[in-house]
């Protein structure tokens, strides 16, 4: 059973006249008995749900030659981690989309029988065609809504960008959202990162590139495995925040970077819901930034009420203050924990603008904003993202952000960079 | 089971409203609107009993000091709390000027205007309006009531949150600069009282304060303490009541000016408790120097406003306080 608890770490202190609240809401779900006082526990009269798992894979005329045959292997090593009583399905992605498994539609229930067979299925997978994603995820919905109750989830792999226009990809988007989750996963140097990127925020899933083939196998075999452990699914933000007010953004900003702002859906004129997917145990951090109406000095109110729900019933609780003072050191503190995940979404941003400029030929502002990068991640002493900004530039000098772009990168060096720009490590205690 | 917030909503979550997100307190809050015991006397004892004598006090000047302007009414206090002591200093001044020679005849013009109607909704008096909560904020240029969580006036713009008066209320500077009130030797007491000035006075419906940092000034006193704030735009505030207290607001000691100048740019050369102005309906605009540190000084050749005396301003005269601030007074 998992137990939410919530946590703000926020500066309430507004100067006279100021309306921005921002605040940071940390989300910890936690096997276990519930904490005294802190939430409830997840009622779940009836048995936790099945999940139901999709594996996409891209079968283009570019997948062919080792990579097919690398897929074919992470896909079969997908299937063997599904537990018996699990519903899975395979598509095969053209510019098309064609069921293999099962082969009358639906889904099928894992055991060693359909196990063994599916394994036969996707061995007969052939290279050919091109790339319609959207035409695979309309698929994927579809086998999806055949069981409707259960926690669904996809993996996606392609290697190529997506043929089809952006209108066509983006109303299968739409009709996908709240559906299932996808994680997208990118092989060799042909896809398109932002491509991806923005397929897996809408489907509240992450993205990843896979270097080599050959470590596909244990890749889908870590994201099955990260699925099936989630227990609660369709866990949304709730966000109060009183009259006049607006939530100027709502983003996630651990483990990995997305806008949840333009997902909400009304509850009532005050209350709007932000869907978060399934859960499993695991941390999430959100920033909230909350427009109010000013108060009076010394005037104090609750500028949100954040809450966690789940089939509308409330797992915890977190609340947003706004205090006015005319007291300059107050209201100009800025939290620790702001600060940082500010920090880290700015390094996000700084990696991929700098990139993007990189492409288009901008080399001193790309120099730059990868140098500004180079500092965040030095400062926030985040490891990962700094060697990974090391393969795209020569770092003179962390502190003030001097670095010299390399002559020599390796592409998939500066999409392995894109692709993991996202993924923040969580503010110092 | 819902409740009502403080300001009237009806809220399903008994911590903060559901509707205006006000703080609901099931137990109420004994000591919150009262200012803290602590507050310190500021200027009321030095004042020597015989003041009245001074030249620079009113009564010489021949203005009607009927009970109506001995005792104004108590207005709703905006400010969440007087300090206690300006209250002293205000009854000790009042009783001063009870004892004061009277000049005029009932008949002149203070109690023609609108001192005497105000006298009679008065009778609370200041000790006992201290104690109860400040009743709904009235805008004190038109006097609509404040919308709850509005921060300004909707009828005519007024600032709630900073006290600040729209521009197009704002009067272009009059011609004179300041009138010190001693400086002509008091004139016969007939003669005072039919004076332009005073029933312009008297018949002024309110009073504002313009607020800038003056270069000259602070280049006078300037001993490199403080900064000299630019790209400062004047700051204008409506008086209220009748009484006003100049300073800078401190939450420990229990001290909220209506007129802060802890806001920025703070000066930081004015008191916490600096001066008081008093400006009874029908009655002189005055000004008291509460014991502040650097003084309160009066017109271009800074004249000092001795402690605990109050001298009568009238419009346009300009008050120095701290290291840069000029007030100009303004009615309106």
């Amino acid at each position: 059973m998992l137990v939410f608890t919530s946590e703000v770490n926020q500066n309430k202190h507004l100067p006279a006249g100021g309306t921005d609240m921002n605040a940071v809401i940390t989300v910890t779900a936690e096997t276990g008995a519930p904490a005294a006082g802190q939430a409830r526990p997840a009622a779940g009269p009836k048995a936790a749900p099945t999940a139901a798992e999709v594996i996409i894979l891209d079968c283009s005329g570019s997948m062919g030659g080792n990579k097919i045959v690398e897929a074919r292997r992470a896909a079969k090593a997908a299937i063997d981690t599904l537990r018996d009583g699990v519903l899975f399905g395979v598509v095969q992605g053209e510019h098309f989309a064609k069921q293999i498994y099962p082969a009358g539609g639906g889904l099928a229930v894992a055991s060693a029988s359909t196990r063994e067979a599916a394994r036969l299925a996707v061995g007969r997978m052939q290279a050919g065609g091109g790339t319609a994603i959207g035409e695979w995820l309309l698929l994927t919905r579809k086998l999806m809504l055949s069981s409707p109750d259960a926690i669904h989830h996809a993996i996606l792999l392609t290697d190529g960008q997506n043929g089809e226009g952006e209108a066509v990809l983006e109303a299968a988007l739409a009709q996908c959202e709240g559906v299932f989750q996808c994680d997208c996963r990118g092989v060799g140097a042909d896809w398109e990162v932002a491509q991806l990127r923005k397929i897996a925020n809408r489907l509240l899933g992450d993205v990843a590139l896979i270097r080599k083939p050959a470590e596909m196998a244990d890749d889908f075999r870590a994201i099955i495995e990260a699925a099936l452990s989630r227990g609660i699914d369709k866990v949304a933000i709730r966000v109060w925040a009183p009259r006049g007010a607006d939530v100027v953004f709502l983003r996630q900003v651990f483990p990995d970077v997305a806008d949840l702002t333009g997902t909400a859906a009304e509850v009532d004129a005050l209350t709007k819901d932000f869907p978060t997917g399934a859960w499993g145990a695991e941390k999430r951090v959100y920033h909230l930034c909350v427009r109010v109406l000013p108060g009076p000095i010394d005037g104090e109110k609750l500028a949100a009420r954040v809450r966690l729900v789940v089939d509308g019933e409330p797992l915890a609780e977190a609340k947003v203050l706004a205090a006015w003072t005319d007291d300059v050191e107050l209201s100009t503190q800025i939290d620790g924990t702001v600060a940082h995940y500010t920090g880290q979404v700015d390094l996000a941003d700084a990696i991929q603008q700098g990139l993007e400029e990189l492409k288009d030929g901008d080399p001193a502002t790309a120099a730059t904003l990868l140098g500004k990068a180079a500092r965040l991640a030095t400062q926030a002493g985040d490891d990962t993202r700094l060697r990974l900004l090391e393969k795209v530039v020569e770092i003179d000098d962390a502190a003030t952000g001097q670095v010299r772009l390399r002559t020599d990168v390796n592409p998939l060096d500066e999409m392995d960079l894109d692709a993991q720009s996202t993924k923040t490590v969580p503010a110092p205690r | 089971m819902s409740v009502h917030c403080p300001r009237g909503h009806l809220s399903t979550t008994h911590d903060w409203c559901d509707e205006c997100g006000a703080r609901i307190d099931t137990t109420p809050d004994a000591g919150g609107a009262q200012p803290a015991s602590g507050t310190p006397r500021p200027a009321t004892g030095p004042t020597p009993a015989g003041a009245a004598a001074s030249p620079v006090t009113r009564a010489p000047l021949g203005w009607v000091v009927g009970p109506a302007v001995a005792e104004p009414p108590d207005e709703p206090d905006l400010s969440g709390g007087w300090a206690n002591d300006n209250r002293t200093v205000g009854a000790e001044r009042r009783r001063r000027a009870r004892t004061a020679p009277r000049a005029a005849s009932p008949a002149s013009a203070g109690g023609a205007g609108g001192a005497g109607g105000a006298g009679g909704a008065g009778g609370a008096g200041g000790a006992a309006s201290a104690g109860n909560p400040p009743g709904p904020e009235v805008c004190p240029l038109c006097e609509t009531v404040r919308e709850p969580g509005e921060r300004f006036c909707e009828v005519d713009g007024y600032d709630f949150v900073a006290r600040t008066v729209p521009p197009q209320w704002i009067r272009p500077d009059p011609p004179a600069t300041t009138v010190p009130t001693s400086a002509p030797p008091p004139p016969p007491p007939s003669s005072v009282s039919t004076s332009a000035s005073t029933s312009a006075d008297v018949s002024a419906p309110g009073w504002l304060v313009e607020i800038v940092p003056d270069r000259t000034y602070f280049d006078r006193g300037d001993d490199g303490s403080s900064t000299f704030p630019t790209d400062t735009p004047p700051r204008v505030v409506a008086l209220l009541g009748s009484r006003t207290l100049i300073g800078r607001r401190s939450r420990g000691r229990g001290i909220f000016p209506e007129i802060d100048l802890s806001l920025p740019p703070e000066d930081i050369g004015v008191s916490r408790a600096h001066a008081l102005l008093e400006h009874p309906r029908g009655g002189p605009f005055t000004v008291t120097d509460l014991g502040s540190g650097n003084g309160t000084w009066l017109g271009d050749s800074l004249r000092r406003v001795e402690r605990g005396v109050a001298v009568e301003l009238t419009d346009g005269a300009r008050l120095f306080v701290g290291s840069w601030t000029r007030l100009t007074l303004r009615a309106r």
